[in-house]
């Protein structure tokens, strides 16, 4: 049994609300969880269901009308935004179903930003260096100077992955990563994806359509209506 | 690593998307920035210039200048005993005849007649050819030696005269022969009087022989002086105020060379420059769209930045430092064109004034027009930049990115209103009019905001009208109001523009009509100077003896200057900078039992027909804002040395412009009789008959001077048709900057342009329907602009036109109805081009790729 003291992740009584032109819409309700560290957990439900809306508050990126969020040992409900955005910097990796690569620069420099928006290094070389051998590790040697537009969909979403792991971050949170990509290009991400958190030992959560992915992950959390309707541990 | 190096290399990768979306971006600060470095290179060149050549515009180091009388032999001996070079001219003006083969083609004209002697000019050269061209060598000889007098002359008299070199013509008493053409007099800018009429040039002996010269004719005795070359002028000059300290005459030298020049050189720069300024703030709408829409292409970029953990600062550095390079390059290609243009310009305009100065390149003026050009990039485009960094990165687990809504955050007020507050003070530094430039700041400021709520009051009055319409009508109405319309993107880029062209247009407008259009049916054809004491009877019976001539009125005309009010030295007297004209010269003074024309008496009485106490005089409100001055005080005028204190018995107000003779003080009978005095006349005069007086009185009467009032009006037209060119180019360059802006904002609701017409043509929607409602929406909208523009540009003529240059105000129609119809014009044809392009985009293509 863990304490939320001990979990990697915890989420006490989250409840988010939008205000929009239809008036205030309640988007998750009272949701509770914890999880430990190198989980790989699968958050699966229909659409509207609240899944990309538990991501960003997992993220730093949403802060919830109420609840607790907790990551690596820091509350995240304490923290400013500069403080959010530093936070997210060193210890979360996320990856865009749609790359969101910046297209005016190459593979070598996307995958370069969140080091050269750190204090940590203080040499343009040691940055891309890192970056480099990062997106070596991806298997895109090769593409360094390529621009996103040279690109497939599934070296871009390689290089979305590098970027998401060039700071070594302790949680990957994946938005339906092979949602823009064809079925094989798509196993070859999640083979990636599953091979390098496992030799990190980082925690990945990913949202998904395709109940095969979500069985291949420790962990399932199944949103309905905003609640979590059940959890299941494989 | 952070800060302004990571926001530079974030920078330079973002500039590899190449400048797609920035031409109107650059096209606004390149026509902006150009004129701005145009007017103000050529602005300091004129100075240089002036400056440089400031000697031979004076005429010497020094300029003593007096009325009716030459200067005394006392100051000449004075400085010729220090070693200092004279010469001695005398200006006046005087009608010159000439014989064509019958008496039929004998014509008159006024000219401004310039005697000189042997050692004119002191500084500069005296150019004069024969009928080919050729220069004349030692004109000056040719001018002086004996047998016939000989004259040159500018090659518009010779035109006027109808004569060529070597033909004669009647100058007073005397006939001259035409020796030469003048091709470049040095001192012509540097003459006290305005350049009226043309000038001939002629010997001192000869006019002194040709009877122009009569006692109280207004003529002008100059003593021109060369220094050594390291005196001081300052010192000689101050020697020459204390030793000659009770002299009537004015005194000055090359430090204030051409100062009625300067003046209205600085006020014509000044009003290009505040139009040049206007250009550029109209750039600065375009700048804002273009940044806009720029910045909404990159929310999703500023998004991914901040999921990997941009700080917010370090974004905002990137896109300002791309925003400086775009803009600096823009500044350069406006910085150089505006140089170019000048470098054309300088040449016609050297000529123009006789300038020697080389064209040459002002770093100052550069850096002003750069400051200029650097202020408004950052006041249009930091706003969008601010804004577009609320994005929320959330938004990029969204298909699409919504545009962040414009709103004021403290960051974005406080940035604005630094930038404004710069703006405005390089505004008041530059401009030597400080007034005008607040006024034109707020002025600016206010029209902005005007056309932006404009925009924003026609959506909200259209929201109210009950929908109305069917087809083309309907699309029309829907699009004016519908979110994300750009009803006010076409007030404002088109509204400022307008607005600027018809304030010149009515301002130019009501001046020239004040000054030439007027000419009611009672305004005189003549004005009749320098008619002697004895010639008035047979003046006066000439003219009862010719048919057609009516309304014949006669005053004195003696020349003199207020010496003191109420005992105080008037210099010190003085509380009204803007009446300082009253002192600047000697100024006409006459008598007379009966209240002048056009008068109103606003304190205090008129004296009786028969009044024969104490000397009394009547003021103009001019003298009563000059002086402060109420009827019961005192002023002390003197006329050639004898002083007369009068007490003031009234104030009037007096129309200047009414083509009447009017004075800034009418003495009571008994004060001033027996002074040395000409006589002033006006007169009507059928048109076919004005040439033939004209030519009878020249002959009778050779030392009477007429100005014919058509011939005037039509040289004052001539200039002020030149200076009207310069100021309408730089109106036309604000209305084409507003032309490039509304382009800018149409294209970018191409797309959705385009969209709107491959639903409307799937739906069914005819070609004919689509054009209809699109050109109607842009039809009214340019209308309505144009009303508002129009409205605006009215109240701040008349304002500028009564409360400023205190006229009557015209009203001109034609001018209000022109900017409408181009206003139309411009938003209908750029509209159609537009809607053309969204129609012939294929229906099939576009649908697929939904």
């Amino acid at each position: 049994m863990t304490s939320s003291d001990t979990n990697f992740l915890t989420l006490e009584n989250i409840d988010l609300s939008l205000s929009s032109q239809a008036g205030q819409v309640d988007i998750l309700k009272n949701i509770s969880l914890s999880e430990e560290k190198g989980e790989k957990i699968a958050i699966v439900g229909p659409s509207g269901s609240g899944k990309s809306s538990l991501m960003m508050i997992m993220a730093g990126l949403q802060r919830p009308s109420a609840g607790l969020v907790k990551l690596s040992g820091c509350a995240l409900n304490d923290l400013d935004e500069a403080g959010l955005t530093e936070f997210r910097r060193e210890n979360i990796g996320i990856v865009f179903q749609n790359f969101h690569l910046v297209p005016t620069m190459t593979a070598l420099e996307n995958t370069a930003l969140p080091l050269e928006f750190s204090d940590k290094f203080s040499s343009k070389d040691e940055v891309f260096k890192k970056a480099e051998d990062v997106l070596t590790e991806v298997g895109l040697s090769h593409r360094l100077s390529h621009y996103p537009s040279q690109l497939s969909g599934g070296e871009q979403q390689r290089v979305a992955l590098a970027r998401a792991l060039v700071a070594s971050p302790k949680i990957i949170l994946a938005d339906e990563p092979t949602g823009n990509l064809d079925q094989e290009t798509g196993e070859q991400i999640i083979q990636l994806l599953f091979r390098l958190a496992d030799q990190s030992g980082m925690t990945l959560i990913l949202i998904t359509h395709d109940p095969d992915l979500a069985a291949r992950c420790s962990k399932q959390i199944k949103l309905v209506d905003g609640k979590i309707e059940n959890t299941g541990k494989v | 690593m952070s800060g302004w190096g990571l926001g530079l290399r974030l920078a330079l990768r973002e500039l590899r998307g190449g400048l797609k979306g920035f031409f109107v971006f650059l096209l606004c600060i390149v026509l902006g920035t150009a004129t701005i470095t145009a007017v103000q290179n050529t602005s300091a060149n004129l100075q240089a210039g002036l400056q440089k050549d400031a000697q031979s515009i004076l005429g010497g180091d020094i300029k003593l200048r007096q009325i009716y009388n030459p200067l005394p032999e006392s100051v000449k001996n004075y400085l010729g005993d220090r070693g200092f070079a004279l010469s001695e001219n005398v200006e006046t003006n005087s009608m010159v005849r000439s014989d064509g083969a019958n008496e039929d083609e004998g014509r008159s004209t006024l000219a401004q007649v310039k005697a000189v002697d042997g050692n004119y000019p002191l500084y500069g050269s005296f150019e004069v050819s024969d009928a080919h061209g050729n220069p004349l060598d030692q004109p000056l000889d040719i001018l002086q030696s004996g047998g016939t007098y000989k004259a040159y002359l500018d090659p518009e008299l010779l035109a006027r005269l109808n004569v060529t070199v070597g033909g004669m013509i009647g100058l007073g008493e005397l006939d001259f022969v035409v020796t030469g053409i003048i091709q470049n007099e040095p001192d012509r800018l540097g003459g006290g009087r305005p350049p009226i009429a043309p000038r001939i040039i002629i010997s001192r002996d000869a006019l002194n022989k040709s009877g122009l010269l009569q006692p109280g004719s207004m003529a002008y005795h100059n003593l021109l002086v060369k220094l050594d070359t390291n005196a001081d002028v300052g010192a000689v000059r101050s020697d020459i105020e204390t030793d000659f300290a009770n002299e009537n005459w004015r005194i000055r030298d090359r430090t204030n060379a051409a100062p009625s020049i300067e003046r209205f050189l600085d006020r014509l720069v000044l009003f290009l420059t505040l139009i040049s300024l206007t250009a550029l703030l109209v750039g600065g709408i375009g700048i804002y769209n273009a940044v806009r829409a720029y910045m909404t292409g990159r929310l999703r970029i500023i998004a991914t930045f901040k999921s990997v953990g941009a700080q917010r600062h370090v974004i905002l550095k990137t896109y300002m430092i791309q925003i400086f390079i775009l803009g600096t390059l823009g500044l350069l290609v406006g910085l150089a064109t505006g140089l170019f243009s000048s470098a054309v310009a300088w040449p016609f305009i050297r000529e123009l004034l006789s300038l020697s100065q080389d064209f040459a390149i002002w770093p100052a003026a550069l850096l002003v027009a750069a400051l200029f050009g650097y202020l408004t990039l950052f006041l249009f485009s930091a706003g969008p930049v601010i804004n577009a960094l609320d994005v929320a990165p959330t938004q990029l687990f969204r298909d699409r990115i919504d545009p962040v809504k414009t709103h004021i955050t403290v960051g974005y007020g406080l940035t604005m209103a630094v930038l404004s507050a710069l703006l405005f003070m390089l505004v008041y530094i530059v401009s030597p009019d400080k007034e005008l430039a607040v006024y034109f700041t707020v002025g600016a400021a206010l029209t902005l905001v005007f056309f932006n709520y404009l925009g924003v009051g026609i959506v909200y009055l259209f929201k109210m009208l009950p929908r109305f319409g069917t087809g083309a009508t309907r699309i029309a109405y829907t699009n004016i109001i519908r979110p994300g319309n750009i009803t006010s993107q076409i007030t404002l880029s088109l509204g400022l523009g307008l607005t600027v062209l018809v304030l010149v247009a009515l301002i130019e407008g009501n001046f020239s009509q004040a000054v030439t259009g007027s000419i009611s049916k009672e305004a005189p054809s003549f004005f009749v100077v320098d008619i002697q004491k004895d010639q008035l009877n047979d003046f006066n019976n000439l003219l009862a003896e010719t048919e057609t001539v009516s309304d014949v009125r006669t005053s004195a005309n003696i020349r003199g200057r207020i010496k003191s009010v109420n005992g105080m030295p008037a210099e010190e007297a003085i509380i009204s900078d803007e009446n300082r004209w009253l002192l600047s010269n000697d100024r006409g003074l006459t008598y007379t039992s009966e209240i002048p024309e056009h008068s109103e008496i606003l304190e205090g009485e008129w004296w009786d027909s028969d009044y024969q106490g104490p000397p009394l005089v009547s003021v103009v409100e001019d003298v009563r804002e000059a002086f402060g001055v109420t009827p019961g005080d005192t002023i002390t005028v003197e006329v050639l040395g004898r002083e007369v204190t009068a007490e003031i018995a009234n104030i009037r107000s007096v129309n200047w412009l009414n083509y009447t003779i009017s004075f800034a003080l009418t003495f009571a009978p008994g004060a001033l009789e027996n002074a040395p005095q000409t006589f002033l006349a006006t007169f009507r005069i059928d048109p076919e008959q004005e040439s033939a007086i004209q030519r009878q009185i020249s002959e009778d009467f050779p030392n009477i001077t007429l100005i014919r009032l058509s011939e005037a009006m039509e040289t004052v037209s001539g200039i002020l048709e030149k200076i009207g060119i310069a100021v309408r180019i730089a109106a036309v360059i604000a209305l084409i900057t507003g032309i490039f802006v509304l382009t800018g904002a149409m294209a970018a609701q191409n797309e959705r342009r385009v969209y709107e017409a491959v639903i409307m043509k799937t739906l069914g929607a005819s070609r004919k329907t689509i054009i209809t409602a699109y050109l109607s929406e842009y039809a009214v909208l340019g209308l309505l602009t144009a009303l508002a523009a129009t409205a605006i540009a009215s109240f701040g003529a008349w304002a500028l036109v009564t409360k400023i240059l205190e006229l009557e105000w015209t009203f001109l129609p034609g001018t209000l109805v022109s900017t409408a119809v181009i206003a139309l014009i411009i938003t209908v044809i750029l509209g159609g081009i537009g809607t053309l392009r969204a129609l012939n985009h294929p229906v099939a293509s576009y649908l697929r790729n939904e």
